[in-house]
């Protein structure tokens, strides 16, 4: 069986099937985070395979256009693809506010040796002892 | 019971005729919308929805990477139920003369 490898040159960036990777990487990412973007990403790469570079181009910027209906396909399907057991557990995002570190709701909480310590109720992050940064006048600790 | 039925546009008809034509082969992306005569990147929301409602099921390749030369492609395939389910939907979808003009046939018609 022929090897069906495309021809990667490292030194030129402007590479079809890097530039087609890359849109597969973009198209990829508009998709829901975890187990379903790891699936499809590798998917789409796979396809490129044993096609010629104008092809790659061309079927890579399809799948950039049609990203964000397949992400209409997968949400209104409740995702059930997620569940497969190749790729990467699906995990929780935290609030925007606690990833962009503007606000923690800060509650006290005890170890198992009954040692108390603030984390945040949303995201699970140890108060640091600064408080909430911006977004402080919000309060959000319960003293 | 039966499965909902996706809407029946015309891609969706042209995918699921591919399919239908060899109901237990097991086809990747680029192969069924090179058949169905559609872009071959558009496939996949068809492919998700139909994965979704139960009418295909899809594993990874089984091969060596390094062995074959390139990843392992992800492969579909109509379930038993949704091989009749889309049989039924074929059978009853509308289809307009003007919608018709660029359909190829179906197996048996002129």
């Amino acid at each position: 069986m022929s090897k069906e490898t495309p021809p990667v040159h490292r030194a030129d960036p402007w590479h079809p099937f890097l530039l087609a990777a890359g849109a597969i990487s973009v198209a990829a990412r508009l998709l829901p985070a975890g187990a379903i973007r790891d699936r499809y990403h590798r998917e789409f790469i796979a396809e490129l395979y044993g096609m010629s570079d104008p092809a790659q181009v061309k079927h890579a910027g399809q799948l950039l256009l049609t990203a964000l209906p397949l992400r209409t396909a997968l949400v209104k399907a409740g995702q059930p693809l997620a569940m497969d057991t190749s790729s990467a557990p699906q995990v929780p995002r935290a609030p925007l506010a606690c990833r962009l570190h503007l606000y923690h709701k800060w509650r006290t909480h005890f170890t198992e040796d009954g040692q108390p310590y603030k984390g945040c109720a949303k995201c699970g992050k140890d108060s640091p002892g600064g408080g909430n940064g911006p977004l402080d006048y919000l309060g959000g600790a319960d003293g | 019971m039966s499965m909902p039925a996706p809407r029946m546009t015309i891609p969706t008809q042209r995918v699921l005729r591919v399919l239908l034509e060899n109901p237990t082969g097991e086809f990747y992306g680029v192969e069924i919308g090179g058949a169905a005569g559609l872009p071959s990147g558009t496939v996949h929301p068809i492919l998700a929805r139909l994965e979704g409602i139960g009418w295909l099921e899809s594993r990874w390749e089984d091969i060596d990477p390094r062995i074959a030369g390139r990843p392992a492609r992800r492969y579909y395939q109509l379930t038993s139920a949704g091989a009749e389910s889309a049989r039924s939907a074929l059978a009853r979808a509308y289809r307009s003369p003007k919608q018709t003009r660029f359909l190829p046939p179906l197996p048996g018609e002129s």
